[in-house]
């Protein structure tokens, strides 16, 4: 090969290398069925690209779900999105519709369409997007419906954003009350934001100064009150969502001071909530779509007390530490069976109220801390707040005094309760407490699985003659529910499984109560099976006779009436069957049933009558002539070829 | 052939006579004025009837008839009077038609026991027959027409054979009693009607040979195995003059069994004709 044709396959190749990509990277499919977003399972219909392994949406996007059937039958919840992606991205307008309805079952019939009346509620958000971010107002809104018509705004907000930053001004509001603030174009909080009743001016003001929130003013049985949150001055601050976090420090930072106590469950901070709450919803369906990043973008200063590296290690440690326990002490907290013997063991009771108490001293009061972390505040509040709002009764010992139901009063030490300090600084008390209440957990969890164990044995008796007396139940009101259509030997063979069935119950119930006692039980209760099937079994004989009966009788054409009459052939079969062999499988079952051989006997009377169905369409002159004379039921057995009981 | 022929158109002329009323006699006998009518005579019959089945649609037919009639010195069931033997192959054209055809050995045995000539002689048939059963309601009703050529002697010592034909129609009934159908341990009732004619050189102006009603009750014991019994009243014309008229008074019982010889797996299904 000569360099230039070398060179000029070259420049082929490159040119159909990006021929070929720019074909793949134009290639969209689309998609429409079924598909789940974030607990949301619907109807969807979208256009996509398969990147790499990738699967990329881009194009229109809709997926909705309603159930008529649903509706009418007790609610429906429905809901419908609607929008656009490119690139992976939610790009242009798009809507979100959640609806709770019910109806009275009203209809009307509109040109060629049923019209059913509504009732319930209507979420509803509808704005623009530019690459996952939302861009221009966004308007969220919750309305009651009644009769398909909309009585009224429960709950309304309206925020301007430029690539995800609030923007100037929003409103947010209720049926009486709004609450309208603006931003700087960072999207930090500032001025007065206030809300706004019906018939009064501002009801409650929150005063920002560039993120800062100042002051919180607002009336109390006339009386104006107001309250600084952050009173001292700061060394350090830092912005942070105005979110659940920045509301759970208000909490904390309000606690703390000596001023008027407000409100926060309602008023502004409710409605901020309820605001950012509406965001979440959207940004947790769209985040699983494609990349987003829909926020409310509502920013705030905040203290900032950097905590340093170990410290948040040992913070992660922490959460994870009190996460398990808190499995741990739920679950034997929660577990009934537990409850029932600590009543009637002190042991197993000290046991699950040291288990209480370490929940309620230590466990409880860490998890506040772990919600600090979950939401993101952890760095907002000083050290000393942090242990005042995680243990606002000071820090626990780790000797705990644990007081029964009963009275009995007795101190529990967990492992290494000698050499921990719970009172070091910083997250690592923190840590050390969640190491301890987890190996005391683990300790306690090791003695009273043990309790358990023994209990469990006690617990499986009551299952198994649970089920014995059930079985007996149903053995003992079998023959009469059968009665009517049995004969006497029959009847006699089913009250004999009964009585039999009662005579190994109560030798059982006379045993010691030991693991021989618990193999007894589960012996009997598959003897208990065997029996009931043996009593089916002979329940079925008429049914089965009387099949026998069908498949024993020919039609015959007699020359002499020129009639076709019902003939019964192979009658020494028949009888040897219906006048030997029953008889002595019934005797058997009268006289010598037992758990050993109740199956063997459910299969002989099974085999026999299937073998008696196959003797119909064989040959079978020789058998008959052998018949002629046969009385012995095991000769019989052997002649029909059925394996004769053992003896 | 030629005898056959005149047979049938003996038949014919004996139908006349006995429509318009002229009788004329037997060679050598005079009509009397009036008809006569003998005393009945009572006879007592002991009939088995076997419908053996040799293939799908073929069957042996075969009957064995002992007849008794009453002589002076043995009234009633009185001495034997005939053997009779009556075979033919049957074919089952369907369900409800079937025909057969064959022979019949009839031994008469002399009951006139004043009488010097043979005690036993022979009596030879050919016999068809075609019938035809209905189903009316839980009964049946059957139309036989059996025709037969039969040969006949006298006892006198070196009597010649005399031919007649036989033109026989039966209407009989089969209601069950204590069944909605035919079927095994059904009793039932069969009245039964039977007009037997008969031509040929020897008989002149004695056509009716025979018409007999009977009633019999019969019971199934299984669907191959019958029994029956009855008692049949009969008149006819007597072959030496029509003018006299013999009656009986014949009781009847019958045995009907109807074995299937075939193998098994022949049998089934066994009832099938027409697939």
């Amino acid at each position: 090969m000569t360099k230039k044709t070398v060179h000029t396959s070259f420049w082929t190749l490159l040119l159909l290398y990006f021929v070929s990509f720019h074909g793949i990277g134009q290639q969209r499919s689309s998609y429409s069925g079924t598909y789940k977003v974030g607990g949301y399972e619907g109807r969807a219909a979208y256009t996509y690209q398969v990147i790499g392994i990738d699967t990329v949406l881009d194009g229109p996007f809709t997926m909705e779900r309603s159930n008529l059937e649903d509706l009418l039958q007790k609610n429906d919840s429905s809901f419908l999105f609607s929008g656009n992606f490119e690139d992976g991205h939610p790009h242009g307008d798009w809507l979100f519709q959640f609806g709770e309805f019910y109806t009275d079952s009203t209809t009307q019939v509109s040109g060629f369409q049923y019209q059913v009346n509504v009732n319930g509620t209507l979420k509803e958000a509808k704005g623009t997007l530019k690459q996952g971010k939302p861009n221009g107002t966004w308007k969220i809104s919750q309305k009651k419906i009644k009769d398909s018509q909309v009585l009224d705004t429960l709950f309304f907000s309206e925020v301007t954003f430029l690539e995800g930053i609030p923007q100037q001004s929003f409103n947010i509001g209720t049926p009486h009350t709004t609450l309208i603030g603006r931003f700087l174009r960072s999207g930090l909080a500032h001025d007065t934001w206030s809300l706004y009743s019906d018939e009064a001016d501002a009801i409650e003001s929150w005063l920002f100064r560039e993120g800062w929130l100042e002051k919180i003013e607002w009336e109390a049985d006339g009386n104006p009150l107001s309250v600084t949150i952050f009173e001292q001055p700061f060394s350090r601050s830092k912005i942070i969502d105005l979110d659940e976090g920045f509301s759970t420090l208000l909490h904390i930072y309000a606690a703390l001071s000596s001023q008027p106590q407000l409100e926060l469950s309602k008023g502004i901070n409710k409605l901020l909530l309820q605001n950012s709450t509406s965001y979440n919803t959207i940004e947790t369906i769209l985040s699983e779509l494609g990349s987003t990043e829909f926020l409310t973008g509502f920013k705030v200063r905040a203290p900032y007390f950097p905590l340093d590296s170990l410290s948040l290690k040992q913070m992660d440690s922490t959460a994870k530490l009190v996460n398990r326990s808190t499995e741990i002490s739920t679950s034997f907290l929660n577990n009934t069976r537990l409850n029932l013997i600590r009543r009637s063991d002190e042991e197993v009771n000290y046991m699950y109220h040291v288990v209480k108490s370490l929940d309620s001293t230590f466990l409880r009061p860490l998890k506040r801390l772990v919600e600090l972390k979950e939401l993101d505040v952890i760095e907002n509040i000083s050290e000393e707040m942090m242990a005042a709002y995680v243990f606002p009764n000071g820090k626990p010992s780790t000797q705990i005094v644990i007081t029964t139901n009963t009275g009995i009063a007795k101190p529990f030490s967990g492992p290494g309760a000698e050499t921990l300090h719970f009172d070091k600084e910083g997250i690592e008390g923190y840590l050390d407490m969640a190491t301890y209440v987890l190996s005391s957990l683990d300790e306690i969890a090791a003695s009273l699985g043990e309790k358990l164990a023994d209990d469990k044995q006690q617990q499986e008796f009551v299952l198994l003659e649970n089920q014995l007396i059930t079985q007996i139940n149903g053995l003992n009101q079998f023959p009469d529910s059968v009665r009517q259509r049995m004969d006497k030997p029959a009847l006699r063979a089913l009250d004999s499984i009964k009585s039999k069935a009662e005579q190994l119950l109560s030798e059982y119930a006379e045993m010691e109560t030991n693991g021989e006692k618990l193999n007894q039980a589960r012996m009997l209760i598959n003897c208990m099976v065997h029996f009931q099937n043996l009593s089916q079994e002979i329940a079925m004989l008429p049914k089965n006779s009387e099949e026998l009966g069908k498949k024993y009788t020919d039609a015959v054409w007699n020359p002499f009436t020129a009639t076709i009459m019902d003939e019964t052939v192979k009658k020494r079969i028949t009888s040897s069957y219906k006048n030997v062999l029953l008889p002595y499988f019934l005797d058997k079952v009268e006289s010598g049933l037992s758990c050993a051989n109740g199956e063997e006997l459910q299969v002989l009377f099974k085999d026999t009558y299937q073998r008696m169905l196959e003797l119909r369409d064989e040959d079978t002159s020789k058998l008959e002539r052998k018949l002629r004379k046969e009385r012995n039921p095991k000769v019989i057995l052997q002649l029909f070829n059925l394996k004769p009981l053992v003896e | 052939m030629e005898q056959l022929m005149n047979g049938h158109r003996k038949t014919l002329f004996g139908f006349l006579f006995l429509v318009i009323g002229l009788l004329s006699a037997q060679e050598g006998e005079v009509l009397p004025d009036e008809s006569e009518f003998k005393d009945p005579k009572t006879r007592v019959w002991f009939n088995t009837y076997g419908n053996l089945r040799i293939s799908k649609r073929l069957y042996w037919d075969a009957q064995t008839h002992f007849r008794f009639e009453e002589t002076k010195n043995t009234p009633f069931i009185g001495q034997i009077g005939q053997v009779y033997n009556r075979h033919a192959i049957g074919y089952i054209y369907s369900k409800n038609i079937n025909f057969s055809l064959g022979g019949v050995l009839r031994v008469n045995f002399n009951t006139d026991e004043s009488s010097d000539d043979r005690n036993v002689v022979p009596e030879w048939r050919i016999w068809h027959q075609y019938q035809f059963a209905q189903p009316v309601y839980s009964a049946m009703f059957y139309h036989r027409i059996r025709i037969e050529h039969r040969w006949t002697q006298g006892f006198e010592e070196n009597s010649e054979y005399i031919f007649r034909n036989r033109w026989r129609y039966m209407f009989r009934a089969k209601v069950p009693l204590n069944s909605h159908k035919l079927e095994t341990g059904t009793i039932y009732v069969s009245p039964e009607a039977e007009l037997i004619m008969q031509s040929g050189k020897a008989v002149v102006g004695s056509v009716m040979e025979d018409l007999r009603l009977t009633t019999t009750v019969g019971y199934i014991l299984t669907p191959r195995l019958k029994i029956a019994g009855g008692l049949m009243y009969s008149q006819g014309q007597t072959l030496e003059n029509a003018g006299v008229f013999k009656q009986n008074w014949t009781m009847r019982f019958h045995v009907y069994f109807s074995p299937d010889i075939r193998k098994v797996k022949n049998k089934l299904p066994a009832i099938h004709f027409t697939d």
